[in-house]
């Protein structure tokens, strides 16, 4: 297979890189790793209760993954799904850390309490803070597929996929979750 | 409530209709989450994926490994398995040297 460019490797199709990875092509894997790393740092970061340094870790545990195991990728498919499998995997191993998630929801809760009456930046700020808080006060189910959905925009058969649950639970668990962090942002106002 | 139910796609509809503010800031938190951790922080991962050493090396070295053990002569073999007389012999005779100099407090050692 011809050695493409940076450039040449950034306009193919996740599965076309994961062909070339699967053969061993370092900067293919570079591309994906580019491609991905910031966002699913983002997902470790909200599926780990803001845990910067554990998010860290697991971008980096979720990349030799994919590296070790780039030849079991089938390109018939969706990267994403695959992708996404992993990441929720790993996440699941760390659910025995809940105490850490709850720490997090503390912590928020007491900070608000200490701020006193807020400027406009403040609250527009102070309102991301309560959105956090609320997803993350959600049952781990339901803040799963709420993350999955909402956040990582995978359609409700992927969700349902990673999961493990047929599509109506998840539909279900998406609604549970809304109405919750709804009702807990408008209790804050 | 039972949260697992089925649910037919208008009731959710519906309900992310009436989220749609909700929704807005839930992708601006996300975003500005995904800034928290950089691709570069992450980098110096992918580089060391990139030392590890591949299993067919270290296959092919033992097997290097083997074949130069068995193909080596015979007197370098470990003390224990030549009496010292032998060893005494064969090292003279293999490197051409006679019993002198720094041989000697060796050879002596050997004979006593």
């Amino acid at each position: 297979m011809k050695r493409l460019t940076a450039n040449a490797l950034s306009a193919l199709t996740d599965a076309e890189l994961m062909q070339r990875i699967g053969r061993g092509e370092h900067a293919a894997f570079d591309t994906i790793y580019n491609r991905y790393a910031q966002r699913l740092g983002g997902f470790f970061l909200r599926m780990l209760a803001y845990d910067t340094a554990k998010a860290e870790d697991m971008v980096q545990e979720l990349f030799a993954r994919i590296w070790t195991h780039r030849r079991e990728y089938r390109s018939e498919q969706p990267f994403a799904t695959w992708l996404y499998a992993m990441a929720y995997n790993l996440c699941k191993n760390e659910y025995r850390h809940e105490t850490v998630r709850q720490a997090y929801v503390e912590e928020l809760r007491q900070r608000e309490e200490a701020t006193d009456e807020p400027t406009k930046a403040m609250e527009r700020d102070e309102l991301r803070q309560r959105l956090r808080q609320a997803v993350q006060s959600l049952p781990t189910a339901q803040r799963d597929a709420f993350l999955l959905h909402y956040d990582e925009e995978l359609t409700i058969p992927e969700v349902a996929h990673i999961v493990g649950c047929p599509e109506g639970t998840v539909k279900s668990r998406l609604y549970a979750a809304l109405e919750s962090v709804k009702r807990m942002m408008n209790e804050y106002r | 409530m039972n949260i697992d139910r089925t649910m037919n796609d208008n009731e959710l509809k519906k309900m992310e209709q009436e989220s749609a503010k909700l929704l807005n800031l839930l992708r601006e938190v996300r975003d500005e989450d995904n800034t928290t951790i950089t691709p570069r922080q992450c980098k110096p991962y992918a580089q060391k994926v990139r030392r590890t050493i591949s299993p067919y090396w270290l296959v092919a070295a033992s097997v290097l490994g083997f074949v130069l053990g068995i193909a080596m002569p015979r007197h370098s073999s470990t003390l224990s398995d030549e009496s010292p007389y032998t060893l005494l012999a064969d090292t003279s005779y293999t490197t051409g040297r006679s019993l002198a100099a720094g041989d000697v407090n060796f050879s002596l050692l050997v004979v006593k």
